[in-house]
């Protein structure tokens, strides 16, 4: 909503807050000032056309202009300019788009200053008729003559343009604000007509009013959908004159912002602001039959609107419509057939209450907002649809020349429902920590044009006014409109009571800071990616099925349809971008979701580039594959958990992936990404990828530590090397050496692998190292023995050849 | 002595000779003694001349052949004995100076790093930690909330709906509903950084994807003065410094009252800075008592309890702290970006 500052003194005069306090004061009712439109403010003169007069065999015009004291002559290329018209005019000396303007001679002429367009009076085009763009501004015939121009049309002071809640339809209007802000600052409303419609038309005669009698080619108005058009009620005009509007109703438009159409179109606009209730105008005579049908759409039907578009209309769609055809969505926008023009003669003005949820549902699926849409969707104040007709008619048929014809018709009416609130004083203290005396609660509600009744010392009975009934329901809604105006401000800390207890851990945030801390201080950076991605992006992983993949219905973004199955989705192209910045040698994780057939939280890691820098003390290593896998391993085996290794299957990758069961459940996998992925997103080095589910682990993490006795004596370290047939996995080697050497085996180490030249090429070299716990029950003899046994197992079971030492 | 026999036998005596010696002085002396004119080789050449064309040929190449590896060793042996000098104690200079090894340590996102904190200050209030999912149905995002059928909230112009008709959660507060079914009052409970999705076009401020904290206390006596204590000392634990909280009023259907929170810009105490765009307030979200049809919604007595509850941006927050312009950067993961934190 726009309130124009100046128009606010208007109606207030010398009791109106300055600009100051009235825009602090907005904020804390909960109106916030989105923003101060200022229009420049200069030495610009109305000036009147005395005469216009072509300069021979030029295309100009000598131009002679008074104030109503001086006369003035500007050369002028606008060949429209009359005798009569009024035009802003700006004197040699005062500033234009940072120029000074200089008198300029044409001929033997001399231009002393310059008629202006929009352009050079600083007006937006966008709320000009097309008219006002097409050179000089032309002001309303009726304009002042002889005064500044910016001040004239109420453009020195900035409109402020507010922002109003979706629960306050009442301030959807002028009168809506006007409270709210007399209420702000206590501004009595003795001697204050706010609803006067002289507001918006000062010469406003009661007297002036022509009336004919009823037109009798007019049938009825016959409303269908009673249900969602409680409320209809219908003016006729006849004989209107169409031009664009005088002064007083231009000089309003520019304070609401509004763009001009015509004398009628003008009005209904206006008292639409004002009032809060949006009116329809219609060309009487291009109504079929003379009969307005309120009705719901029917399937298939469709509307050609003012905005030049055609909507296909449901049976969910309230209608207006003649005996043949839509003539207009109802609440939302007017059709093109029953448009008024330059030539219309008699209208048809609508004022009614349409359900809101009829309308906002109608708005929505046709994702079409007007200004009307956007007060019937929320509920407009029923009490005042007839009175606002009887005032819009009253006005156009005075500013158009036209006779109002008959009575307004009505059809149904708005079904009063008298809610009444009990507040209690002491409920407002519960909720506010704060006291409140009656005094000031009743002073509160009174100036919000709120009535109540005492009942006793601590309870009031409130009876909701119909503009408030939509958001005024319980007692904290009285609450609230009372905290508003006492002051949001007055509420201070004050420190709870509660009883101390001890709050369990959040044990998924435990698990999380457990694997962050460790990957942090292992040169990991931690990364946060998005989770919503492109149907291109997902084929990639998915070729043929989708089906357990979240899909958006409503993308932002084209294509962008899917929750992302698998994190490497997103992390590749972290990659890729920083690739491009030249950064290289990459350790990122991430700890948030896969989205396939669940929602999954897990850690996410990518490697690419090398461990570390190549430098003085050890050559760069290029991560490779048992690089990466090395991390998940040490995870695994730090936590003790005891898990598989099983052939990985999963989608991004190639041939070197592996993945980690834990009882028969997987609980994570790792892999070189597959080439084609990388080249989808111009990557040409490695990158190893893989997922670990976190919180599959938590016992582990979560489990408290139990001491077993250090033993004091030194591990006994043994090597045995080697050769096998390359078939044979050293994990199998490892678990057989693990299995026999039992509790006295403390871990082992694979520290020589070898194949090539001087082997047989079907095998390979292993050299494996084990560390025995040497307790004083097991004796040096006996892990001697063990060792062995291992040895006879391996070339047993796995055919090793023992090497020589 | 044969010949095979005695060029084995020289270059023995080479290997032990060079063995036993550990100065450039002693090698000139070997190198004489076996490569020199009267040395052992040329002696060994000389015997050549009686011998037939073809032994004259074998052996020549076997000597040749010791020439060449003595030559190899002595040089060999040079360089060790170099190597050893400067390795040597007294040769050594230390210098401290010379870069250790770069271990790389990393980093957490800011985003965690402000959650990390938000975590301690909230576990320290006593308060339970709760997460829950993402994809929401339409209930818990918004009926149980309050939030009418028409608002414009629930329009595909601002809430991502799934195929199944469920929907990204456009907030955090559906945990909030999602605890109070499981639990009864009293109610201590934050969310933190839970993720959340709004159909907004991404710019310096608005991100569609973006994460919220979230807190909701339901006791007996709880009202509006005590969530500003919950906050004011939520913030001075963000801060490390008292920070001031004011409210307007703003429309929130989950909360009445409801309010926008602000506080006092923590960096220039009120003057004006970019911060704070010259208003010494600093907006950061919604708050307000939770209204008591939400309460109804989950089977609690909204005539005995009563809650408050807040919801925030934890992007704005951490953008607040360390002084980042663009929400975007949260998600970019430029390692440039990352590093700072
Ligand atoms: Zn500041």
């Amino acid at each position: 909503m726009y309130i124009s500052y100046a128009f606010l003194q208007e109606i207030l005069g010398d009791r109106c807050p300055t600009l100051d306090e009235l825009s602090k004061k907005l904020i804390h009712i909960g109106f916030e000032v989105e923003e101060m439109i200022q229009y420049p403010s200069n030495q610009i003169m109305t000036v009147l056309v005395q005469e216009a007069e072509l300069i021979p065999d030029t295309k100009l015009l000598k131009v002679n202009i008074t104030d109503l004291t001086h006369t003035f002559q500007v050369i002028t290329s606008d060949l429209k300019i009359q005798q009569g018209q009024i035009y802003a005019y700006a004197e040699p000396g005062t500033e234009i788009d940072g120029k000074t303007l200089q008198s300029k001679d044409f001929q033997q002429y001399t231009s002393q200053g310059m008629l202006l367009s929009y352009k050079e009076l600083g007006l937006p085009g966008d709320l000009l008729s097309t008219s006002e763009r097409e050179g000089l501004f032309r002001l309303p015939d009726d304009s002042p003559i002889g005064k500044n121009f910016y001040e004239t049309f109420w453009l020195t002071k900035p409109i402020l343009n507010v922002y109003v809640p979706f629960n306050r339809p009442d301030c959807y209007s002028m009168i809506g604000l006007l409270r709210e802000i007399m209420c702000a600052f206590e501004i009595s409303s003795t001697n204050l007509n706010k609803k006067d419609i002289r507001w918006i038309f000062p010469d406003f005669k009661e007297a002036l009013l022509k009336r004919s009698v009823s037109r009798s080619d007019f049938k009825r108005i016959e409303v269908v959908a009673k249900d969602a058009c409680p409320f209809y009620t219908g003016m006729i005009i006849e004989n209107v004159t169409i031009k664009p509007s005088g002064y007083e109703i231009r000089k309003r438009l520019f304070a609401f912002q509004m763009k001009p159409v015509n004398n009628i179109v003008d009005i209904a606009n206006l008292i639409m602001i004002f009032f809060g209730q949006p009116l329809h105008t219609f060309d009487y005579d291009k109504i079929i039959n003379k009969h307005i049908l309120v009705r719901y759409a029917a399937k298939g039907e469709t509307l050609d609107a003012i905005d030049n578009k055609c909507y296909s209309l449901q049976d969910t769609d309230l209608i207006i419509a003649d005996e043949i055809h839509p003539i207009g969505l109802a609440g939302i926008i007017g059709g093109k057939d029953t448009e008024i023009d330059n030539h219309t003669k008699h209208i048809f003005i609508e004022s009614a209450y349409f359900n809101p949820t009829t309308i906002m549902n109608t708005s929505n699926r046709l994702n079409l907002v007007t200004d009307a849409s956007s007060r019937f969707g929320r509920g407009v104040e029923p009490s005042q649809v007839r009175d606002v007709l009887v005032q819009t008619g009253s006005l156009i048929s005075i500013l158009s020349n036209a006779t109002i014809a008959g009575e307004t018709y009505r059809e149904g009416a708005f079904p009063v429902i008298q809610q009444n609130i009990e507040l209690k004083l002491s409920h407002f203290t519960k909720v506010t920590g704060m006291d409140i005396s009656k005094y000031s609660a009743s002073r509160i509600l009174a100036n919000l044009e709120i009535p109540f009744d005492i009942k006793d010392q601590d309870t009031m009975l409130i009876h909701v006014p119909s503009f408030r009934s939509s958001d005024l329901k319980e007692s904290v809604d009285i609450i609230e409109e009372l905290l508003r105006f006492i002051g949001y401000d007055k509420i201070k800390p004050t420190p709870l009571q509660f009883a101390i207890h001890y709050t369990p851990e959040n044990e998924n945030y435990t698990v999380n800071e457990w694997f962050r801390n460790k990957l942090v201080s292992m040169g990991f950076y931690e990364i946060v990616t998005d989770s919503i991605t492109s149907e291109d992006e997902v084929k990639l992983l998915f070729p043929k099925d989708l089906t357990n993949l979240f899909r958006i219905d409503n993308p932002l973004k084209t294509g962008f349809h899917y929750l992302v199955p698998d994190k490497v989705l997103m992390h590749l192209p972290v990659i890729q971008r920083n690739q491009s910045r030249k950064k290289t040698d990459m350790k990122l994780f991430e700890i948030g979701k896969n989205y396939y057939k669940e929602e999954t939280e897990a850690l996410f890691i990518t490697l690419n580039g090398q461990m570390h820098e190549d430098n003085w003390l050890q050559k760069s290593v290029e991560i490779d594959f048992y690089w990466g896998k090395g991390y998940f391993e040490q995870f695994l085996t730090t936590l003790g958990v005891p898990f598989e290794l099983k052939v990985c299957t999963e989608a991004p990758f190639d041939k070197e992936s592996v993945s980690y069961y834990y009882q028969n459940t997987l609980i994570g996998y790792f892999g070189k990404v597959k080439p084609s992925l990388l080249k989808a997103y111009d990557i040409d080095n490695p990158v190893y990828y893989g997922t670990l589910l976190i919180h599959k682990l938590q016992k582990f993490i979560l489990k408290s530590p139990v001491y077993k006795p250090i033993s004091f004596t030194q591990d006994i370290v043994r090597d045995i090397a080697f050769f096998v047939e390359k078939t044979v996995k050293i994990g199998d080697i490892l678990q057989s050496i693990q299995t026999i050497g039992g509790d006295t085996l403390q871990r082992t180490l694979v520290f020589d692998k070898f194949e090539g030249d001087k082997l047989n090429p079907s095998q390979k070299s292993i050299a494996i190292r084990m560390y025995f716990n040497f307790r004083s029950n097991i004796s040096k003899e006996q892990i001697q023995l063990k060792i062995e046994e291992i040895i006879r197992h391996l070339e047993k079971t796995h055919h090793i050849e023992l090497r020589k030492q | 002595m044969d010949l095979d026999e005695r060029i084995n036998q020289v270059l023995s005596q080479c290997e032990q000779t060079l063995k036993s010696i550990s100065s450039h002085q002693d090698l000139e002396d070997i190198k004489v003694q076996f490569l020199g004119r009267k040395g052992l080789i040329r002696d060994l050449f000389s015997q050549l001349s009686q011998l037939s064309d073809s032994e004259k040929k074998h052996y020549g190449e076997s000597i040749n052949k010791l020439k060449m590896e003595i030559e190899s060793k002595i040089s060999q042996k040079g360089e060790s004995i170099q190597s050893k000098i400067q390795t040597s104690p007294e040769n050594q200079v230390f210098d401290y100076s010379l870069p250790g090894f770069p271990y790389s340590i990393g980093k957490k996102h800011p985003f965690t790093l402000i959650c990390e904190e938000l975590y301690q200050i909230f576990r320290s209030m006593n308060f339970m930690v709760v997460e829950d999912r993402e994809i929401e149905d339409e209930y818990h995002n918004f009926d149980a909330l309050n939030i009418p059928k028409w608002h414009p909230s629930r329009k595909l112009n601002d809430t991502f709906f799934l195929t199944d008709g469920s929907v990204l959660r456009t907030h955090t507060s559906p945990v909030e509903i999602r605890t109070m079914e499981k639990i009864s009052p009293p109610i201590r409970m934050v969310t933190i950084g839970g993720r959340c999705y709004r159909r907004d076009a991404s710019d310096a401020t608005h991100s569609a994807v973006f994460h919220q904290i979230e807190g909701l206390v339901v006791d007996e006596n709880i009202n509006f003065c005590h969530l500003s204590e919950i906050l004011s000392e939520m913030m001075r634990g963000v801060f490390g410094k008292p920070v001031e909280i004011r409210f307007v009023p703003s429309y929130f259907p989950f909360v009445e009252p409801g309010a926008e929170t602000l506080i006092s810009c923590p960096f220039c105490k009120g003057d004006g800075c970019s911060v704070c765009k010259n208003s010494g307030w600093i907006e950061l979200g919604g708050s307000g008592m939770t209204h008591p049809q939400v309460l109804r919604n989950v089977n609690i007595d909204p005539t005995k309890y009563q809650g408050f509850a807040f919801g925030w941006g934890v992007e704005r927050l951490a953008m607040i702290k360390y002084g980042i312009d663009d929400i975007r950067l949260f998600f970019e993961n430029n390692l440039s970006f990352l590093e700072q934190f």
